[in-house]
């Protein structure tokens, strides 16, 4: 017996917002060439190297260094599709990125996991992804899921086990930021293939997405690149985050860190099109401030992460944006800090995706109640976007008229219709038996743990399980 | 100028992070015939520990920590050739610093390293994604008295056994010490890969990398 999982319930925001002006971006954009065309990226790779030369960068093998003019980029990037359509095991849970609205997903990928059962604080292991996918599986805010934390009990090949136990824990679409070697990568394709059924179909729904960091400031990490282009050959979508840390791996302001960042997306960007054109991609910033006494990685204002949005759109591709996560260790005031405005601020941009909800500790830990609370700012920001309904039921001018001065609603068949209808927590305000309302992060935990114990997601067929396991026993001798 | 003036230019170059002043000043000093160790002690290294002692108090940032470092080593390039057979340049120890190999995560690794050199180490940083067999290298070519490895993946903090594996083989490890961090590390995996010593951050790298020397605690950062 299993249980249906919710549909996903997308922002749709209702209305829109620019950060940067025409002239910003312009300002942005010039950089980017200017970057790429002097300074140059660094590039590990052979392979990729190759091609940047084929196709008229400047390469010079011997540093491994990339100039890119602007012409090339342009071209390049005018291949690079702006919609397409991210699949879930079922049609239901696809992600049409042509659409007005926003997708968010699951953070990842922690190393530390607060025992679900225990509570007790130790090493991220494979039944934490299984269990935050059941999770996030039931969570209507959440649209595709990340692997939440590293298998660490499967040294040979953690990324793998981290798909085997989301895929086979939730119907959304999933993307993985540690499948960064381009053997791990064919591994992770055969995965999907056996998702999707057939090659075609994994092509037209790719139930699975890569994402590769760039490396501040400006360059490629090899085995990362490498994995991202045989992704991209298969029609696995591929995004490129950049994580500038502004004042150690990016200048000290944050126009310099949107430069350095943006110039790196850029150039990763480049190279698919220029391998695989029209290959599917995606821009990611996501930049960090460095603490000027500690060193220690934070976050910018919500607003730099609704920037990268309108930077993707500028280059005529989709966007994902760096939405919840921080330093909060705990449960708390501070957790609950700045990941709905980043959030509301990318909707409103227009992001096509989002990522972040979850973890804590920099995104390191995984928390018990975090996915449930965060989930709850989502639902605050998904309505605080959509449009407001003002149909003549809406208004209701006849029971206003009814009811007349003073008096009041409560009797009303509107009234009792309506209430009915709206969206009630069942995380904040919700009464005790004594009239207060309960604390919010118990009432979090409990519905997490009914998760747990209720919801069971349609299972993958037995030799689709079946499937996996050889993929994961062949990859685990070729890799060990 | 005298001595003192000479000393407290050094020291001056230190405090304003000037790479170029300290070294012209460093060469000034030896063409006018001061004794290079005294340099060292009385200008660079006092220049070094006001430096500290402003970090420690909330006034320097790390770029005024890391400036500080360099032009201290922009005038120890003149000045160390310039000591005498019998003199030697006091450090606390040699320290052989990196990100292990398959991993470029350097933030951390290189702030270790700052606040380790400030502190009176000798650091000799070999980089990010460095395989162990780099590592053992390091410590034959510096004489090293530390090995500080940085791991930020949990798929590369085997590397940081591996080196501990491959410094036995090359029969150092007695005349090693060894000190892991980054963020998936904990003392317990410390302990288990047989270690010296594991740290949380760089201020506690600084504190641990003192006791495995046999040095007493840093008074910056000391409460
Ligand atoms: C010798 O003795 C000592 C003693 C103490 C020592 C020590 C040595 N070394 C460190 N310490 C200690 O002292 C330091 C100072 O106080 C501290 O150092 P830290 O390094 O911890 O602190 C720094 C001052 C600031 N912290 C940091 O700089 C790290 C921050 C996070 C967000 C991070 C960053 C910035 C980056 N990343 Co990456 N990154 C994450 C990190 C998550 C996190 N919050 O830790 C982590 C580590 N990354 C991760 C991942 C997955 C990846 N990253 C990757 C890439 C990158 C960037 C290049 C974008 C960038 C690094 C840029 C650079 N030049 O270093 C990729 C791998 C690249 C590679 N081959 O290494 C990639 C695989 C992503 C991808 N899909 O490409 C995750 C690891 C998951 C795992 N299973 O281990 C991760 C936890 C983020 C996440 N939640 O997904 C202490 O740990």
């Amino acid at each position: 017996m299993f249980s249906e999982t919710p549909p996903i319930a997308p922002i749709a925001p209702a209305y829109r917002l620019r950060i940067l002006t025409d002239e910003q971006l312009d300002r942005f954009k010039a950089a980017t060439f200017e970057i790429l065309e002097r300074t140059g990226v660094l590039v590990p790779s052979e392979r990729a190297l190759k091609i940047y030369a084929e196709h008229g960068a400047d390469v010079d093998f011997e540093n491994q260094i990339v100039r890119l003019s602007s012409d090339v980029i342009l071209g390049a990037l005018a291949k690079a599709p702006r919609h397409y359509t991210m699949g879930g095991r079922t049609r239901a849970f696809d992600l049409d990125l042509s659409k007005p609205v926003t997708y968010e997903a699951t953070d990842g990928t922690g190393t530390k996991t607060i025992d679900y059962v225990t509570r007790e604080l130790r090493a991220s292991i494979k039944d934490d992804v299984a269990k935050s996918a059941r999770v996030a599986d039931y969570l209507s805010a959440i649209s595709f899921y990340w692997p939440m934390v590293s298998a660490q009990d499967h040294p040979q090949a953690p990324s793998l086990h981290e798909l085997d136990a989301a895929f086979n824990n939730t119907l959304k679409h999933v993307q993985t930021p540690t499948v960064v070697e381009e053997a791990t990568a064919r591994y992770a394709i055969e995965m999907a293939r056996v998702i999707s059924g057939t090659e075609e179909a994994m092509r037209a729904h790719p139930p699975l997405s890569l994402l590769i960091c760039t490396i501040a400031p400006l360059a490629q990490d090899e085995g990362a690149m490498d994995a991202a282009l045989t992704a991209a050959e298969a029609g696995i979508p591929v995004g490129f985050m950049a994580m500038p840390n502004t004042g150690s791996t990016a200048p000290a302001t944050i126009a310099g860190t949107v430069a350095v960042g943006d110039a790196e997306i850029v150039s990763a960007l480049v190279l698919i099109q220029m391998a695989f054109p029209g290959a599917p991609v995606y821009h990611s910033f996501m930049p960090g401030m460095t603490h000027p006494r500690t060193g220690a990685y934070y976050g910018h204002e919500a607003r730099v992460y609704a920037m990268g949005v309108e930077l993707a759109h500028m280059w005529g591709v989709p966007t994902l944006a760096g939405t919840f996560g921080g330093p909060a260790q705990s449960v708390g005031w501070e957790s609950g800090l700045g990941g709905d405005l980043a959030s509301f601020l990318s909707a409103l941009c227009g992001g096509e995706m989002g990522s972040g909800m979850g973890l804590l500790d920099g995104s390191t830990l995984l928390h018990p109640e975090a996915l449930v609370l965060d989930a709850e700012l989502y639902h605050s920001v998904r309505v605080n976007a959509a449009e407001l309904d003002t149909s003549a039921d809406q208004l209701a001018l006849d029971v206003i008229h009814t009811v007349g001065p003073r008096g009041h609603y409560l009797r009303e068949r509107h009234t009792r219709d309506y209430f009915h209808k709206m969206e009630f927590s069942e995380v904040l305000h919700v009464p005790d038996v004594d009239g207060s309302y309960r604390e919010p992060v118990e009432m979090a935990r409990r519905q997490t743990d009914w998760i747990l114990d209720n919801h069971h997601p349609e299972p993958l067929s037995d030799s689709q399980k079946a499937e996996l396991t050889r993929i994961l026993e062949a990859a685990e001798n070729e890799l060990s | 100028m005298s001595d003192a003036d000479y000393f407290e230019r050094l020291a001056r170059t230190v405090l304003d992070g000037d790479e170029e002043e300290a070294e012209s000043v460093a060469k000034a000093a030896v063409a006018d015939g001061l004794d290079a160790l005294e340099c060292i002690n009385r200008g660079l290294t006092e220049g070094m520990n006001r430096v500290g002692e402003l970090f420690a108090s909330g006034d320097y940032f790390l770029p005024e920590l890391i400036m500080g470092a360099d032009a201290m080593k922009a005038a120890l390039a003149v000045l160390e050739p310039a000591l005498l057979d019998t003199q030697q340049r006091e450090v606390l120890g040699r320290v052989v610093l990196g990100t292990v190999e398959g991993d470029v995560h350097d933030i951390g690794k290189t702030l270790v390293g700052t606040l380790l050199t400030a502190d009176g180490f000798e650091v000799t940083d070999i980089g990010f994604d460095q395989p162990a067999s780099e590592f053992v290298a390091a410590v034959k070519e510096t004489n090293a008295d530390l090995v500080g490895a940085s791991a930020l993946l949990t798929t590369t903090m085997r590397v940081q056994a591996q080196i501990i594996e491959e410094l036995k083989a090359a029969g150092l490890r007695d005349s090693v010490k060894v000190m892991v961090g980054g963020a998936p590390t904990a003392q317990a995996w410390a302990d288990s890969i047989g270690a010296d010593g594991h740290a949380v951050d760089a201020i506690g790298a600084v504190a641990l990398a003192r006791l495995l020397v046999d040095a007493p605690p840093s008074p910056e950062y000391d409460d």
